[in-house]
């Protein structure tokens, strides 16, 4: 659905802030940009969108070259969500704001009121159809924006720090709308710098570091690399330090590190099954009590 | 001197075509395909004059004071320190408000608006990108005119200044002179 | 007497409850965390503490805010300024817009309360090294990072010389490098300064809070210690739990902990309270 190749960019008699980045994503796919600011994450998602064109190499978004269409084109297919949500409110109600887009596409009334009851249901702002977008809060706004993007269908949704500010529910709110769109053949790419998220949420990682692509592999794989994360700046997610510190099999989220965690205690092979594991213990430990923790 | 140049020289050329050309005068002398006035030139030659000297003295103003001096100035002078702000924060915005309005039609060009090019070729396009601005604008002044109540601006009729610029020797002297002189060329011209 | 006591609070804000009897306490050299998610109210309450009084037109509000005895309403601008100082979130908004370099507009809050000359220029050095901006002392403003501008807004609001700092989600736009650098300037402040934290996380909370709030759809929920809040099930469902506390509770269930050894919220704790719980087991 994506694919940069050799991709490189440089604002005017500047110093290069991407250079060749090689990389792609599948439909169906999420993946995570993460780094540091001034990594290049913002200007990837401006060249994903075409609203930037590439100083050398290209971006082919579902075979297109950006460079041949303007950006406004591919919007048909490409929904980006930025991270100041409000830059791009400019109607009186949500529910008009929503509808501008469908209606660019030529739309007729039926069709547009569908796809947007749709997208004000799927991101819970129905009962905000009537208000003016800038007297929500921002974390409504910024689903506003979703669902402004969304009412679109596209095949390919970027995010720019969308998660950021929002509360617990909120999120499981948006990681739901994510995972449906993945299941419909979306493609994902969403810049975060919120590390739990993106371990929660991506099948793929790209870390940047300075413009260049430091590693593209799965999210166990690029935070277990330290080296690259400390050369980058960043942390791991919580739970694979602690893993680590524990000397435990890495574990990306808390149940997996209990796991890990069960079987160091009671000595196992954490690589066997439960059920392999249990029938050890039992071996160890005949007088062993219900959780095989010896009596 | 470019900048007074390049924007002096279109003023002058105008008024020239406009007062000694265009516009009917009792001493208008045909010399070939053209036709000239002295008065005239003459008006178009004051006017000029004018114009050159209140840019110049602007520019020159503009090239040897920094904002941040003149503020600091009116503030020690106990001038209204809202005055202050309105000559600064448009200064110190503008670059900002440029990037908002540079992001907002990036926005906008995302979801679909065809607004390439110069914003004067999409007139019907132009609301997509001024609401968004000026609702930034309004909501900004907002907030900041909170915060700087949270920051005593204006609690006190006066206010302390660090490192204001100090005023030179002659240059009280220099300002009554000239604000006489400005008196009596008012008299002179109302006598005739 | 408390520094800052609120009483039976209400406020309400374009016909919708905003608040609804709030009352609180907070003593000197507290370090107070109020926590709560989108709508909770955690942005008015901030504004409240701080004295930002809501103009009366878009208000219908009982109970009260006093610093010290006094109502806010009571003291003049330039005595409320110098009890309360607010930090919000978005750092461009909170400069003054008409100072040209870094020193000037940390300077600019003492010199509106016409202090003399010296004090200013000792609090504006002083605030300047404590928030690392000795190197961009006569750069822009305008020209910083986010992360650099909300450091300036943070060295601001310290030159008042405060009582209390209220920080409503300070690091909320910034990257995690900008908020760790946030966080370690203000979790160094000296005991003198009371804190209060508005946050919709408790990640950074944990680091500096003694005292913790939950307040959910304009009211508190729980008031206590970290593991007293951060455990209530409606806080759990509104902030989430940091991973380290998670992987404790499921521990818990999963009956691979220890009685006694507490619920740890950072990563340092986890390390120790996980072997803790492993000596306590062997």
């Amino acid at each position: 659905m994506l694919v940069a190749e050799n991709l490189g960019f440089a604002y005017a008699s500047q110093e290069p802030v991407l250079a060749q980045v090689t990389f792609s994503v599948a439909a169906s796919r999420m993946t995570a940009v993460v780094g540091r600011n001034g990594a290049g994450k913002s200007t990837l998602l401006r060249l994903c969108n075409g609203l930037l064109t590439p100083s050398t190499g290209c971006v082919l978004v579902d075979g297109v070259d950006t460079r041949s269409v303007p950006a406004s084109n591919l919007a048909k297919v490409v929904g980006t969500v930025f991270e100041s949500p409000e830059h791009q409110f400019f109607k009186a109600q949500v529910a008009e704001e929503v509808s501008f887009g469908p209606k660019q596409l030529g739309l007729n009334h039926r069709q547009v009121t569908q796809r947007v009851t749709e997208a004000l249901a799927r991101t819970g702002l129905q009962e905000f159809a009537s208000v003016h977008p800038l007297d929500l809060d921002r974390t409504s706004q910024r689903f506003v924006a979703l669902a402004s993007a969304l009412v679109m269908k596209p095949r390919l949704l970027l995010l720019d720090e969308i998660q950021q500010g929002m509360d617990a529910l909120a999120v499981r709110r948006l990681e739901t709308l994510l995972s449906e769109e993945k299941a419909a053949g979306v493609a994902v790419v969403f810049v975060c710098h919120d590390m739990e998220f993106v371990a929660r949420n991506s099948d793929d990682v790209l870390l940047f570091h300075g413009g260049q692509l430091l590693s593209a592999d799965s999210p166990m794989v690029v935070f277990s690399a330290s080296t690259l994360l400390q050369n980058a700046g960043l942390a791991a997610p919580e739970c694979l330090q602690l893993s680590s510190r524990l000397g435990l099999r890495p574990a990306l989220y808390p149940k997996h590190l209990v796991v890990s965690w069960r079987h160091y205690l009671s000595g196992t092979d954490p690589t066997k099954s439960d059920s392999e594991a249990q029938r050890e213990r039992i071996l160890k430990f005949p007088s062993a009590s219900k959780d095989g923790e010896p009596s | 001197m470019r900048l007074w140049s390049a924007t002096v020289a279109p003023l002058v050329v105008a008024l020239v075509i406009l007062h000694g050309w265009l516009l009917h005068a009792p001493d208008m002398t045909v010399w070939g395909a053209l036709r000239w006035s002295r008065v005239g030139l003459e008006a178009a030659a004051r006017t000029s004059g004018r114009i050159s000297l209140l840019l110049a003295s602007s520019l020159l103003m503009l090239v040897t004071t920094h904002p941040s001096q003149m503020v600091k100035a009116l503030d020690a002078e106990g001038v209204s320190p809202g005055l202050s702000y309105l000559i600064a924060s448009p200064l110190l915005l503008v670059e900002s408000f440029a990037e908002k309005a540079h992001a907002i039609r990036d926005a906008q060009r995302a979801r679909g608006l065809a607004i390439e090019g110069p914003l004067w070729k999409h007139p019907t396009t132009l609301v997509a990108v001024l609401v968004p601005l000026v609702v930034f604008g309004l909501d900004d002044a907002h907030r900041r005119s909170a915060a700087l109540t949270g920051r005593a601006f204006r609690a006190l009729s006066r206010r302390t200044v660090l490192g204001c610029p100090s005023d030179s020797r002659h240059g009280p002297l220099v300002r009554w002179l000239l604000l006489a002189a400005a008196v009596l060329q008012g008299g002179l011209a109302l006598w005739h | 007497m408390a520094l800052i006591e609120v009483r039976d609070l209400e406020f309400h804000e374009h016909g919708r409850e905003v608040l609804s009897g709030i009352s609180l306490s907070i003593e000197e050299g507290q370090r107070v965390a109020i926590l709560g998610g989108n709508h909770s109210g955690k942005t008015a309450l901030a504004r409240w503490l701080a004295g930002w009084l809501p103009a009366h037109s878009t208000v219908a509000r009982s109970g009260s805010v006093t610093f010290q005895g006094q109502a806010w309403s009571e003291l003049p601008l330039a005595e409320r300024a110098s009890a309360v100082q607010l930090v919000g979130q978005v750092p461009f908004q909170q400069l003054s817009g008409r100072e040209f370099t870094v020193r000037d507009e940390i300077a600019f809050g003492p010199g509106n309360l016409a202090l003399d000359p010296r004090e200013i220029h000792r609090r504006v050095e002083h605030v300047m090294t404590l928030c690392g901006l000795d190197s961009l002392a006569d750069r822009d403003p305008y020209t910083l990072s986010a992360g650099e501008q909300q450091m300036v807004v943070i060295a601001n609001a310290l030159a008042m010389n405060p009582r209390v700092l209220v920080l409503d989600e300070p690091t909320a736009s910034l990257d995690p490098q900008s908020a760790e650098c946030v966080w370690r300037v203000l979790s160094g402040l000296s005991t003198c300064t009371t804190i209060v934290l508005f946050d919709v996380s408790p990640r950074a909370a944990v680091r500096m809070a003694h005292r913790f709030l939950f307040l959910r759809e304009g009211r508190f929920i729980a008031d206590g210690s970290a593991e007293d809040v951060l455990l209530h099930p409606l806080a759990i469902s509104s902030l989430g739990l940091p991973p380290t506390a998670e992987a404790a509770w499921l521990a818990k269930q999963e009956q691979v902990w220890a009685l006694g050894v507490g619920t740890p919220f950072t990563v340092d704790g986890a390390v120790t309270a996980f072997r803790e719980v492993e000596r306590a087991r062997r």
